[in-house]
């Protein structure tokens, strides 16, 4: 999800983007797409809406370019521009779904937006949320990190995963459920543990 | 709620599969009831779309940066024609400021609104492009459609009938079924028709920026195939679900018709944009002058005093309008003219979205955890319990500019920076200007008097008090001919008047500056008025007998400031007077206009060079 960076002089790349080199906000893009799109997509539900308000952020990036101060991480000031346009999504999903009578979809997206607007789910802890995720899914037992790709390759659907696992759709998504609470469990181990020995 | 059910119900809602409505609030009841499954849940969802990502972020990376610059070269693109197309609009239609009750007007208003492309402010806008008008009509029939044959799905599910046995309730979940299929289908249409005009948005924001590629035949050719081409895709779109929602609509009511079932009462008579479920009393209008409307889903009515605003409800004031609204914790709202809010809510805290124009709130103390915010499309002020002004310009390199009396507000920008506003500062949330907050060079102005630029300015005016002497800032062309330009700082005038000025100084922007005592109809360009000036080279006496006719002029002895100016209106009678010294006045001019009962009377100031203001300073006595 997140590139190497070391060999890229970020620097350099936001200063040729402020002169309006578009190939220098390009690399900054690919460096950057993967943080900005998790951030949006942990906090929201659909995923077309998650890369429309990822390439929002961008947008909006790339026109404040010039707000943006060196003596901060540019990652952060994405994920910060990030916060905002995904808080504003979801009270506005909020509102909308309450107003078409969605009162769950209104109900989530007002939960979320409370989460979000909380520190615990923050910028600052985004990266080593997926720091975590990524070691968590390599302790996960093969077939159980077999059957979580090929859920997520199909999108999140399971019909045709479930037949040919000979399973029914409901079986498949509470295995699926457990196995998330088992990746939670483990990416709140591994949080807890860098906390300590921060 | 049997054991076990949550997952089964939360693992389905999250992967998009229907829900009936007894399981839609079940779960809702177990996310409202145990704060720990709630957490769980919310928590399972933010690792469900980690786990999605990282799926989609490893294959398409690349279409993901490839789609970025797709459109950021679309955009530049038409960026030459919208900017055509607005400056046409704005040569036909010049653009009208937002003034504000007991206060300076900041922001220029340009003549079409534009604003930033947040997803959240994408449904608030109720102006849509030329291109969209039909599309979202048709959305709005195919909602209604949608909704009735929900409503009708809905009675259905009561009570099966006693001969209606097995198959009619494997009917009735099969049109559920099919409505959540409707739906789901509406709500995709709705969403494009919505990102279009996010995008057009985005396009009219590009545009208003300097240095675009010139190419504009082409580019418009291209944009207006774009358009065209998402048009007729989504009408096609919306016909399908329309043709599917009218089948589902027979079956409901085949064999039972509505007129059949006594039971059933009638519908009550519905307030403009409001559903049964949004009915939720907001505040009520206080006081109401001029042209005010009440916005809902279904258009506009004429605001009252007394009349309830709703949740979901928004309301817009005209040229010359005042709006006072009142909540029922005393909180208040003073909007200006040419001020536009939407979606009133009082969901967790009173919140609403302020679109263009000025308001003045005076904010009771509000839960800790529940502050009022206030939205714009340049941020959000969030609000525990002040007196402060908010004045909001479409244009986002002007954005929304918060003044604060009393209190503290935080203001965050769309760059999500927040910045504490104490008492006697001011911030600006814009596109460009650093989030902080500074001291108001001068004092507010003391009621009643209000100040805002009139016409065409170029550069926003402002007016200060201080010690009994206000300094008051103008651009604009002139004051004269069928239309004016310049700042004015003004209070209402009901019947009789007479303001008497001492100017002692008039800056020398052009041989043309002026600064003079005013008193018009309206606050439009091209109201009635009668004036005594002041410039560099003399005072005169003018006026326009009619709106929209060219003025007269009635020129005066060559003075200089300091010098003493009065107008004063008795009946339709206006007189222009000056004075070396308050005491001795001389009259330079009468005339006989015709004006409403109630009127405008103060400062007019034009520095007749609209790339600059011209600073007077004046005492100012009302009679």
């Amino acid at each position: 999800l997140v590139p190497h960076e070391a060999q890229v002089d970020e620097g350099e790349l936001i200063e040729r983007a402020r002169q309006g080199s578009e190939e220098a906000f390009s690399s900054l893009l690919r460096l950057h797409q993967g943080r900005v799109r998790s951030f949006v997509a942990c906090h929201l539900h659909a995923w077309d809406v998650v890369d429309d308000l990822a390439q929002d952020v961008f947008l909006a990036a790339y026109r404040d370019l010039e707000s943006y101060r060196a003596e901060g991480s540019f990652a952060h000031w994405l994920l910060g521009i990030a916060r905002y346009k995904v808080l504003m999504h979801l009270r506005e999903e909020e509102r909308r779904r309450c107003r078409e009578s969605g009162t769950l979809e209104s109900l989530v997206a007002g939960l979320r937006a409370g989460r979000l607007e909380s520190e615990t789910v923050g910028t600052a802890i985004h990266e080593r949320k997926l720091t975590a995720l990524e070691g968590c899914l390599e302790k996960l037992p093969d077939p159980s990190a077999k059957l979580l790709a090929a859920y997520y390759a199909r999108g999140g659907r399971s019909e045709d995963l479930a037949r040919s696992q000979g399973k029914s759709g409901s079986a498949l998504r509470m295995t699926i459920l457990k196995i998330r609470k088992a990746l939670r469990e483990c990416i709140s181990l591994r949080l807890g543990d860098a906390g300590a020995s921060a | 709620m049997r054991r076990g059910e949550t997952p089964d119900l939360w693992s389905r809602y999250l992967a998009g599969e229907p829900l009936t409505s007894e399981e839609r609030l079940r779960l809702e009841e177990a996310l409202r009831s145990d704060r720990a499954v709630q957490s769980e849940l919310l928590e399972d969802a933010e690792l469900d779309g980690l786990l999605q990502a990282r799926a989609k972020t490893g294959s398409e990376s690349g279409l993901f940066a490839q789609a970025f610059l797709n459109r950021l070269k679309a955009e530049r693109e038409a960026t030459g024609f919208i900017k055509k197309v607005e400056t046409r609009l704005g040569e036909g239609d010049p653009p009208k400021k937002p003034g504000l009750p007991d206060g300076p007007r900041q922001v220029e208003q340009p003549a079409t609104p534009k604003r930033p492309p947040t997803r959240r402010a994408n449904s608030r806008t109720s102006t849509p492009g030329p291109h969209l008008g039909p599309l979202l009509i048709a959305a709005g029939v195919l909602f209604g459609i949608v909704l009735f044959f929900i409503t009708s799905s809905s009675n259905s599910s009561s009570p099966a009938p006693a001969n209606g046995g097995s198959s009619s309730a494997a009917r009735q979940k099969s049109e559920r079924e099919q409505a959540l299929s409707a739906e789901s289908k509406r709500r995709e249409a709705e969403a494009r028709l919505l990102e279009i005009r996010r995008k057009r948005e985005e396009l009219a924001r590009q545009a208003a920026q300097p240095g675009q590629d010139p190419e504009e035949q082409q580019k418009r050719k291209t944009e207006e195939k774009r358009l065209s081409g998402d048009k007729e895709r989504i009408e096609r779109e919306l016909a399908e679900a329309i043709e599917l929602a009218k089948k589902l609509r027979q079956p409901s009511t085949e064999g039972r018709p509505r007129e059949e079932r006594p039971d059933e009462p009638q519908d009550p008579p519905k307030e403009p944009g409001l559903s049964q479920e949004t009915a939720v009393m907001v505040a009520i209008v206080e006081r109401v002058a001029g042209e005010v409307f009440i916005i809902g889903k279904a258009g506009k009515t004429e605001a009252q005093a007394n009349r309830a605003i709703s949740a979901g409800q928004g309301v817009e004031t005209g040229a010359n309008s005042l709006l006072v609204l009142k909540y029922p914790d005393g909180t208040r709202l003073e909007c200006g003219v040419e001020t536009v809010i939407r979606e009133f809510s009082h969901v967790r805290g009173k919140r609403l979205f302020i679109q263009k124009g000025a308001v003045k709130s005076q904010v009771a103390k509000q839960p800790k955890d529940q502050p009022m915010v206030l939205e714009t499309p340049h941020g959000e002020a969030d609000v525990l319990g002040t007196t402060l002004r908010l004045y909001v310009d479409p244009d986002p390199k002007k954005g929304t500019k918060l003044e604060v009396e009393e209190g503290k507000v935080e203001l965050k920008n769309l760059a999500a920076k927040t910045v504490f506003v104490e008492s006697g500062h001011y911030a600006v949330a814009a596109v460009g200007v650093e989030l902080v907050a500074l001291p108001l060079a001068r004092l507010l102005l003391p009621a009643p008097w209000m100040d805002q630029d009139i016409g065409a300015v170029g550069v926003s005016g402002s007016a200060s008090y201080s010690s009994g002497t206000f300094t008051v800032k103008g651009a604009g062309a002139d004051i004269g001919m069928t239309a004016d330009s310049f700042n004015y700082l003004y209070q209402q005038l009901t019947g009789d008047g007479t303001l008497i000025a001492h100017v002692t100084a008039l800056g020398n922007t052009s041989p043309g500056a002026q600064a003079g005592v005013m008193i018009r109809e309206t606050l439009s360009p091209s109201s009635t008025f009668a004036d005594m000036l002041i410039t560099p080279r003399g005072v005169s006496f003018q006026g326009r007998k009619q709106s929209g006719t060219p003025n007269f002029n009635l020129g005066g002895q060559s003075v200089t400031v300091p010098y003493w100016l009065k107008i004063a209106r008795t009946g339709s009678t206006f007189v222009g007077s000056i004075s070396p010294d308050g005491k001795s006045w001389k009259d330079v001019g009468t005339a006989t206009i015709s004006m409403g009962q109630t009127a405008f009377i103060g400062l007019a100031v034009v520095s007749q060079n609209t790339a600059t203001t011209t600073i007077v300073v004046v005492d100012l006595v009302t009679r």
